[in-house]
């Protein structure tokens, strides 16, 4: 397979990895606990798209049926079940963006930076006295 | 690059041309640049803080700490080089994009398509799959939702002592009244007159698409999430604009947590229901009505409803959280 | 199908009924009393399924809702499943029971009710993951568990607490991220997401050697995605502050439970999809193995240089996660359920050892540091008793909890090749050794008297604590807080009390770790049994 049918054929897939390794390396590298939350959220929105992209199919419509009376039939519709999924994966990743942020700001309260490694200095110097 | 070369040049000259370069070149920098500049002076900027190491001990652990740094970054973007790399090459041998022949277009996937209807009652084919196949993942992720608010009431609601300018007594005057005029920012009416007059216009409709979405969940794009977290923003936008007073005349704390755990336990209770049926063969009583009607299939009204509720009240119990410690 | 059958998907309606209803009790020991029927209620559910499931021998699915698997969800469940909800329902009760004095001191009494909210829905999601039988339901619960985990820890409001909590969260996400890929390609080569249709298009792809590297990197990333979650050797710098720092019932949730609920999917994984052969193929038990070793050496060379009880106890905890890696990475039918035995040995040894620890610390003054522990066994003997039969327990004496899956690890390494026998004999013995070095030293420590006429050191450390937060009381709420809870935990240094709790909780975990430690063998007949239904 040459690289540009490659590029050709997987250029949804492409983009949802590169953007995996971005927030990957987001949550990694940054110090400050709101970027490594943006990496993290960045992360999961990749996984999100790379599910749905293996549900779609070229020239079909999304699942909803227009007129109920008509048949369903498989040519017509892309595959629903990834789209049905990642509906709950987002509601998950919502959930524990809500929960970091407040951690976040209850660390903040205290120690006035959101600087991770600043915060763990403070804390062993708190621990200690 | 020179290793050996580049760790010299961090130590000596940084803020050369040329050492930023290099450190650019490897691919470690931006913020390890801001990090060298920032670790003196963040200890005298923030006066408040209640415990402060001293001078010397503080540039001592930054130095080792640095140390650690520069090989972490290293290693990550190692880490990081080989993932994309390794993710690339097991894309290639993926099935193609968009393709009909692929392994997900299987069995399953048909039936959801052709039976899906008959099934359900829902012509909204993924309200059908995750409010009713797959009820029990559906059911899960409102729990996580549920799970994520109580956390959040955990860390930030305030009662006493807790991070907030409230019963912490005798705590230090500045740093008190800067919380208290952050929190009193948010809890006071918005001055702005054009946004009061535009919201008064705006929430009615917000409302009441949301509400539109969640009840049309079952036969149009949308449904309990999407529709409960609009009905949220129209009462985020309302506690902006007026105050949160206002919204506290009809929406208290135990206001909020009776519906989201009410709301939550009529979900439950209705699953409940359907799962232990369906497992020991009994039949449903539930009608699935005529596809395509406003009443139509099943349990997916009554749940979706009951998630529009759930998600409302979430997303304005985190905004209200987040901004003053209450709701 | 008989009624028993719907025992499962009922204790996990009722643990997830219990956390919704909680809000509306909003007092901490009325949420304790419906927590405590709640898990009571599972637990007794599920050992009757267990007794049915015995004696019949038989494994069963369940068809959550009207379609059957694979367009719905589905539960199954056998002895193996059973056995292990039961255990975990009775290690839940009785670390709510051990730690609940501690509970109501160290958390404020609006969130008490919180605490208990979690560790009902915590349950539910532990349950839900034992008896899975679909990936993405899996994966569900996985995030409800972590989600409840971390706030377990935070619920004690401290600054050391929060930070804990929230590198905690960072690890256990990036895990439950690298999960969730790992099924996205998993979905997107077969097309499945139920377990058996899974290991059907697995075991066809394999024969072809079609798409060969998507099946090694997602068996890669689902074996990574639990052991980061489960903090194997070199995922394992979150676990001594979470575990270390959170009130005493939390931590022996974590450590004895949620760590091993991953593992437990880990298996189910390993088994009903992968299937051994083809892991060993792909050589990731060997890295498995090699991991579970070094996490063996280092968690127990970390705990050697800990001085702070609770977090030598969480050192420790790496060890034994080590111990549980190297069963499942020696991959043979033994080392699995070596792998498990010792899996319920460490849940019903850590979290004794904890509830203990958390104990003497009390008694000592609310005083972590080994020194300031010295002697406090004598005066909170139970307590006293509780460490150093959990001590011994981890290190491996005969007729303890802990002895008996050592044995069969080395059993299991002597049906393995030469170079592994020799490698699992030595990391076994020095292991073993090692963690006799940390776990004596101080298990002597509790039981030597202090000098009498020396001023107790718990005391003046006290009261110089007392006096510095005072002093450092203008700055900081949290200061003043301190100062209270010195106060208390004064008085409670003056009259180690037992409560009726506590010591249920305590004489059950001796009655469970001795029955472990001599019974084995139906254990590990049961055990056995359920793999093979596995």
């Amino acid at each position: 397979m040459s690289f540009l049918q490659f590029i050709t054929q997987h250029y949804y897939e492409i983009a949802a990895i590169i953007l995996f390794v971005i927030g990957f390396m987001g949550l990694l590298l940054h110090k400050n606990l709101v970027k490594k939350i943006i990496g993290l959220n960045i992360m999961d929105t990749a996984i999100y798209l790379f599910v749905a992209s293996r549900g779609y199919v070229f020239g079909r419509m999304a699942p909803i049926m227009g007129d109920p009376s008509i048949p369903a039939n498989t040519e017509t519709y892309i595959n629903p079940l990834p789209t049905g999924l990642m509906l709950t994966g987002i509601v998950v990743s919502v959930s524990v963006t809500a929960v970091s942020l407040a951690l976040v700001q209850r660390l903040y309260k205290k120690y006035h930076t959101v600087n991770l490694d600043e915060i763990l200095l403070l804390v062993k110097k708190e621990v200690k006295t | 690059m020179n290793r050996q070369n580049q760790n010299q040049n961090h130590s000596k000259e940084s803020h050369s041309l040329w050492g930023r370069l290099s450190a650019w070149v490897n691919g470690e920098e931006v913020q390890r640049d801001t990090q060298q500049e920032i670790h003196p002076e963040v200890w005298e900027s923030r006066k408040n803080t209640d415990v402060q190491p001293t001078v010397g001990e503080t540039g001592e652990t930054i130095r080792r700490l640095r140390g650690f740094r520069r090989f972490y970054i290293v290693a990550c973007v190692g880490i990081g080089i080989i993932l994309v790399s390794l993710l690339l090459f097991v894309c290639s041998q993926m099935p193609p994009f968009g393709e009909v022949d692929v392994p997900t277009n299987n069995e399953v996937t048909q039936k959801y398509i052709e039976d899906g209807l008959e099934d359900t009652g829902a012509t909204n084919l993924v309200a059908g799959i995750i409010l009713d196949y797959r009820a029990f993942d559906t059911l899960g992720e409102s729990s996580v939702l549920f799970t994520a608010v109580m956390s959040v009431l955990i860390l930030l609601k305030k009662d006493g002592g807790n991070g907030g300018g409230k019963g912490g007594g005798k705590g230090d005057v500045s740093e008190e009244s800067r919380q208290l005029a952050a929190e009193a920012r948010f809890s006071r009416e918005s001055p702005n007159i054009v946004m009061k007059c535009v919201s008064l216009i705006l929430i009615p409709i917000i409302l009441l698409f949301g509400i539109y979405v969640v009840l049309n969940g079952h036969i149009s794009p949308g449904g309990g999430f999407s529709g409960g977290a609009m009905m949220g923003g129209g009462l985020i936008l309302y506690a902006t604009a007026y105050g949160p007073e206002s919204v506290k005349r009809f929406f208290n704390f135990k206001l909020f947590t009776g519906v989201t755990s009410g709301a939550l336990l009529a979900y439950a209770c209705m699953k409940i229901y359907s799962f232990y049926t369906g497992a020991n063969h009994i039949p449903s009583l539930m009608p699935l009505g005529t596809p395509g009607a406003i009443l139509s299939g099943g349990f997916i009204l009554p749940l979706n409803v009951c998630v529009g509720m759930i998600v409302a009240c979430t997303m304005y119990g985190f905004y209200s959280l987040y901004t003053r410690g209450e709701i | 199908m008989p009624f028993v059958y719907n025992f499962p998907f009922f204790s996990i309606m009722l643990c997830l009924i219990g956390g919704i209803v909680t809000p509306f009790v909003r007092k901490g020991w009325l949420a304790q009393k419906l927590n405590m029927l709640v898990i009571l209620g599972s637990l007794g559910m599920n050992i009757a399924l267990l007794v049915e499931l015995l004696i019949t021998n038989e494994n069963f699915v369940y068809t959550m809702g009207h379609f059957p698997a694979p367009f719905g969800n589905e539960l199954r469940g056998g002895p193996l499943e059973a056995l292990l909800a039961s255990c975990f329902c009775l290690v839940m009760a009785l670390c709510n029971l051990g730690g609940v004095d501690t509970l109501y001191k160290d958390i404020r009494p609006q969130k008490q009710y919180l605490y208990f909210l979690m560790t009902n829905l915590l349950l539910c999601s532990m349950i839900s993951m034992i008896y899975t039988n679909d990936l993405f339901t899996g994966y569900v619960f996985i995030e409800i568990n972590t989600i409840a985990a971390c706030a377990i820890v935070m619920v004690k409001e401290s600054g050391e607490t929060t930070v804990a909590t929230i590198r905690y969260l960072i690890m256990s996400l990036l895990g439950s991220g690298l999960f969730l890929f790992g099924m996205a390609m998993l979905y997107g080569i077969t097309g499945h997401l139920l377990m058996e249709d899974l290991q059907e298009s697995i075991l066809a792809l394999a024969a072809t050697g079609k798409y060969a590297v998507p099946l090694t990197v997602t068996i890669g990333m689902m074996a990574l995605s639990t052991a980061v979650k489960s903090a194997l050797f070199p995922f394992h710098s979150w676990l001594p502050g979470a575990h270390g720092s959170a009130t005493t019932s939390a931590s022996s949730i974590l450590s004895g439970l949620v760590l091993k609920a991953y593992i437990i999917l880990l298996i189910k994984i390993i088994y009903r999809v992968f299937t051994p052969e083809l892991l060993q193929e792909l050589h990731i038990s060997d890295f498995l193995l090699v991991f579970g070793i070094a996490g063996m050496i280092v968690g127990s060379v970390k705990a050697l240089k800990e001085r702070h009880i609770k977090r030598m106890v969480a050192y420790s905890s790496v060890s034994q996660i080590g111990y549980i890696f190297m069963g499942i990475g020696l991959n043979s039918e033994i080392g699995m359920a070596a792998a498990i035995l010792h899996l319920l040995a460490h849940a019903f040894t850590k979290p004794m050892l904890f509830c203990s620890a958390g104990a003497l610390v009390e008694t000592a003054g609310h005083q972590y540091d080994m020194k300031a522990l010295k002697g406090s066994g004598l005066k909170n003997k139970l307590a006293g008793i509780g460490f150093t039969v959990g001590g011994l327990s981890m290190i491996g004496i005969p007729l303890l909890a802990g002895f008996a899956p050592k044995l069969y690890f080395s059993e299991a390494a002597l049906g393995s090749d030469w170079f592994r026998l020799g490698v699992v004999l030595a990391a076994l013995a020095v292991s073993t050794v090692l963690n006799a070095l940390y776990y004596l030293p101080m298990i002597v420590n509790l039981w030597t008297p202090k000098k009498s006429q020396e001023p107790s050191h718990g005391d003046a450390h006290g009261a110089s604590q007392e006096g510095h937060a005072a002093q450092e009381a203008h700055g900081e709420p949290a200061a003043e807080l301190v100062a209270g809870e010195a106060a208390v935990l004064e008085e409670a240094h003056e009259a180690p009390r037992l409560t009726v709790s506590f010591v249920v909780s305590m004489v059950v975990f001796l009655a469970c770790n001795v029955a472990l430690g001599v019974a084995f063998g139906p254990i590990m007949d049961m055990i056995r049994t359920g793999l093979h239904l596995l």
